[in-house]
């Protein structure tokens, strides 16, 4: 069994002219290297399935050190928060919306935040609960929350007189 | 004596004196006699061109209303048209004593009409007139003045009349003739006419009105070609001949699911789920047809769904069968202004054979992958019996679910009983759930409603359109849900599987595009199938990208699965932590003898519809297809290809999907193996630029696990799938396995995911006529 995980390694222009092709080249090499690097920190960031298991969620509190609309090389697709906590920085992820979308999650560096997530290396996001208000990033089988699926939500507990 | 008096006598006087000088006078005129002229008899006759009318023109002159004898009478017919001419060239008759002046003998000319004959005297002002008709003779020609020519798909009728004229023997229209239009027999393309009062007849019998024309309209018969269609009249010798011709047509069941790019508030990534029916001739022109697209999020087809008016499909070959390769573009102008471009859906097609095509939409409004195939429907109602079915898309709350079971329909065909259903809704999964529903009779395109389904308590409107005897395509046409997939028979086997009715078998499992990227595929084999539960074993792979798990290869697998009775409704269970998330399956058995991917294709039959039952993986369903043929060696040939990716190319839409189909040669044991060019539907430019699409490789059959082949960078030699897609190029982890040579599946194993089928292509013979692509502006469109 293979343990390369990040094949697709390179996107990048064909060069149109036989003159640029050296070059080329020079770059693709560059370019391969650099996501099999972050290949052995993917590898290590994976998840052990059950992917999300609501008897081991523990929530936190914690202050967002950084806002990642898009992840960085290695981690789980979709948005993060990089968390400041006792034990050093943690990655929680957000998922594919997590701060896409009307009334998605808005959230700055530096803001405290609770969050109901469970994780080892790599924590998935259930709830964030930012300013009073609770965002919900995944249910509780960890199933992304879209952006359609958040406004319906709101939409029906508006209905019901509810707020978040 | 007063004033009056004198007055009185002054006016005698001169009274008289007036009258004695008058008398007296020697100066008085005769006022000139009045002569005037009248026809008598002669006029309103007709008569038969070339022939005398049988009475003279009579006319009397009078002077002063007394008789006036000795007058000349001149008569005058037209110079020119409908006309005669007097006996000898004469034209002048005499008054008698009477005052009556006779023609001499007037016979018509050559020309039908109406016209007037005039008679004059000297002095008269006002001629007399003679109001004449030569009449048409006997129908002597027949000929065809329109319609001719022109070509019609099988079973429609001609767009335009058959139109003959009759004329006489010099050339005037017949009016009132019979004339006989009359449809070949005995030839396989052919024609009718239709008749209210019974079937079609071969013959119409028309009467000519009164410019001579009849004319009919015939409806071509199942048989393609051209023949002659004839109009004859009495008397007449020879027909007037019709050249027509009756051109193939073929009527298409389609279904796709993917996403669109509706501009919402939510970045414009909807769940979308279309199907519909469309009739196209044999030269590529879309006839007609009918369909439904929900997204679920503003773009629902209305009620009674969109008409599809006209369109083209186009082959991107121009090359005559069978050297076309069957990739082309299929254009479908809607009612539905909506639908992707003002109306106009544009889908890429690669047609498997001539009864099956892998179809994504390719207009830049959404991107999706399904299949299109020939609808062989007969009848307005569902052929009784078993089935399974699976249906997968979103809730009334935009989350992921799926269902699937089985049911019974009535022998009366519009009734659903004996339901069981599955449903995984958003993780919440409920199992074994009895219905029964209802559909209506279908309409003229074959599709009809079904209700009494629900996701869980939540009932959903659904469509149905009919593929053929065992095969439907259904659709959630709620505005508020969408879902889509198919119901297949379960023939003769209804009523009896066992476990003993799964054996090897190839599974595979994908999420849909709200769920993008939870994807599994794998094999097995079955023991203990006498038992309950049995038990299977076998090998499998799976893509949990959208989760950051880290794909599974090449995974033993195990466990055991129960079709406790005979409806075919079951559960396969593999061992926990085996393969990712995927672990309970729902498994809803088929007619042993259909093909799930190609169900015209009358080889490869047999298996099941799945669906995953993992509360992680709502959303997620597949098939189940007998595994019969291993050999590397078979697997060789040309194949079509579709896939539905899904990916993070592009950072801005994370896991954003687009869509391949794709043709060209294939093998398993060979190097450079793959060698295919094809579509990329990419309406979320996930890749930076678009172009002419290839992609390469070589499968490494894997030796331990006959079946499995891989395309990865870490088999030694590396040989992961090479993509070019214009000036870009990528490589993809990739793992197939062999159902039969004809049928195998592929999966995506990296850090993007997509599944797919490989289907060896068949005959392409019988596909509408190719036709030269539009000088590649579809593809530049995206650049």
């Amino acid at each position: 069994m293979t343990t390369r995980t990040n094949c697709f390694r390179v996107w990048t222009y064909r060069m149109q002219r036989w003159a640029a092709v050296l070059a080329f080249t020079s770059i693709a090499v560059v370019a391969l290297l650099t996501p099999m690097q972050a290949q052995t920190r993917a590898a290590e960031t994976r998840l052990a399935r059950p992917y999300y298991d609501l008897t081991r969620e523990v929530t936190h509190k914690a202050t967002v050190s950084s806002v990642l609309t898009k992840p960085s090389a290695g981690m789980i697709v979709g948005s993060h928060l990089l968390l400041a906590t006792a034990s050093g920085e943690v990655d929680a992820s957000l998922g594919r919306w997590g701060l896409q979308g009307k009334s998605a999650l808005s959230v700055s560096a530096g803001e405290p935040v609770g969050v109901m997530l469970m994780g080892r290396q790599v924590f998935v996001v259930r709830t964030v609960k930012v300013r009073g208000q609770v965002f919900a990033m995944r249910n509780e089988h960890g199933i992304p929350v879209s952006p359609q699926a958040r406004e319906r939500a709101s939409q029906e507990s508006a209905q019901k007189g509810e707020s978040l | 004596m007063n004033r009056k008096a004198y007055a009185s006598i002054l006016g005698s006087v001169c009274l008289a004196l007036a009258f004695l000088t008058g008398c007296g006078s020697s100066t008085a005129t005769t006022p000139p006699p009045v002569i005037a002229i009248t026809a008598t008899s002669g006029s309103g006759q007709s008569v038969t061109v070339g022939a005398a009318f049988t009475n003279v023109l009579v006319a009397t002159v009078t002077s002063n209303g007394s008789p006036a004898s000795g007058v000349t009478v001149t008569f005058a017919a037209p110079a020119s048209g409908a006309s005669g001419a007097f006996a000898g060239g004469v034209n002048t008759a005499m008054t008698n004593a009477s005052g009556v002046a006779m023609s001499v003998a007037f016979t018509a000319n050559t020309t039908a009409g109406a016209y007037v004959v005039s008679a004059t005297a000297t002095g008269a002002t006002t001629p007399a007139s003679f109001s004449l008709t030569n009449t048409a003779g006997s129908p002597a020609t027949i000929t065809a003045v329109s319609g001719s020519g022109q070509s019609t798909a099988a079973s429609a009728p001609f767009a335009f009349p058959l139109t003959a004229l009759v004329a006489d023997g010099y050339s005037n229209p017949v009016s009132g003739a019979a004339v006989t239009f009359t449809c070949p027999a005995g030839s396989s393309a052919g024609c009718s006419f239709t008749n209210a009062q019974g079937p079609p007849t071969a013959t119409e019998m028309v009467a000519t009105g009164a410019d001579g024309i009849a004319s009919a309209t015939p409806t071509a018969n199942t048989g393609t070609g051209g023949y002659t269609v004839t109009a004859a009249a009495a008397g007449i010798a020879a027909p007037a001949d019709f050249s027509v011709t009756n051109i193939s047509s073929t009527t298409y069941v389609f279904y796709l699911s993917g996403a669109d790019t509706r501009p919402t508030s939510h970045g414009g990534y909807n769940f979308y789920a279309l199907a519909g029916t469309v009739t196209i001739d044999g030269n590529g022109n879309v006839l007609g047809g009918e369909q439904d697209y929900n997204d679920a999020n503003g773009v629902t087809s209305p009620a009674g769904g969109d008409r599809i008016v006209s369109g083209t499909l186009i082959f991107v070959s121009d090359l005559p069968a069978p050297d076309d390769f069957g990739q082309g573009t299929l254009f479908l102008n809607t009612t539905n202004q909506s639908m992707g471009g003002g109306g106009t859906e544009v889908f890429a097609i690669q047609f498997v054979n001539n009864n099956h095509a892998l179809v994504t939409q390719y207009d830049g409004t959404a991107t999706s992958s399904g299949s299109m195939d020939v609808s062989t429907r007969s009848g307005t109602a569902i052929t009784g019996g078993g089935y399974a079915f699976t249906l997968s898309g979103v809730d009334s709350g935009y989350n992921p679910a799926a269902l699937g079971g089985v049911f019974t329909i009535s022998s009366a065909g519009l009734s659903l009983q004996n339901g069981l259903v599955d449903t995984n809704d958003d993780g919440k999964v409920t199992t074994q759930v009895g219905f029964s529903a209802e559909a209506s009779a279908t309409d003229s395109f074959g599709r009809g409603t079904i209700t009494g389904i629900g996701i869980g308590n939540t009932p959903v409107s659904l469509v149905y359109y009919i593929v053929g005897p065992e095969v439907m395509r259904i659709i959630d046409v709620d505005t508020s849900d969408s879902l889509v997939g198919s119901a297949f028979g379960q023939g003769t086997s209804a009523g009896t599987f066992t476990n003993a009715s799964l054996g090897s078998s190839v599974f595979g499992l994908t999420g849909n595009s709200r769920v993008s990227g939870s994807d599994a595929l794998g094999q097995f084999s079955t023991s203990n199938t006498s038992s309950n539960p049995a038990d299977f074993l076998g090998v499998a792979d799976a893509n949990e990208l959208a989760k950051g798990i880290s794909p599974v290869l090449a995974a033993p697998i195990s466990g055991t699965y129960s079709i406790p009775s005979g409806d075919g409704y079951g559960s396969l269970n593999i061992t926990s932590g085996n393969l990712g998330d995927v672990t309970t399956l729902g498994i809803y058995l088929t007619d042993p003898s259909l093909n799930l991917s190609d169900p015209n294709n009358p080889s490869g039959g047999g298996g099941a519809l799945v669906l995953d039952l993992d509360d992680v993986m709502a959303g997620v369903t597949g098939v189940l297809v007998p595994q019969t043929d291993i050999t590397a060696a078979d697997f060789n040939g040309n194949y079509a290809a579709g896939w539905q990716d899904f990916n993070n190319f592009n950072s801005d839409c994370t896991l954003c999907e687009f869509d391949i189909v794709a043709q060209g040669p294939a093998m398993g044991t060979a190097s450079n193996a793959f060698n295919f060019a094809g579509f990329v539907s990419d309406p979320f430019f996930t890749i930076p630029v678009l172009g002419p699409s290839y992609f390469n490789g070589t499968p490494l059959a894997d030796p331990v696990n006959r079946g499995r082949y891989s395309m990865l960078h870490a088999n030694v030699p590396s040989n992961p799938l090479m993509v070019t897609v214009g000036p870009v190029f990528a490589d993809f982890d990739v793992v197939i396995y062999q159902a039969n040579a004809g049928q195998l599946f592929w999966l995506e194993v990296d850090e993007a995911v997509f599944f797919g089928a490989l289907e060896q292509q068949g005959s392409l013979n019988g596909l509408p006529a190719a036709r030269k692509p539009p000088a590649k502006t579809q593809l530049k469109k995206k650049e």
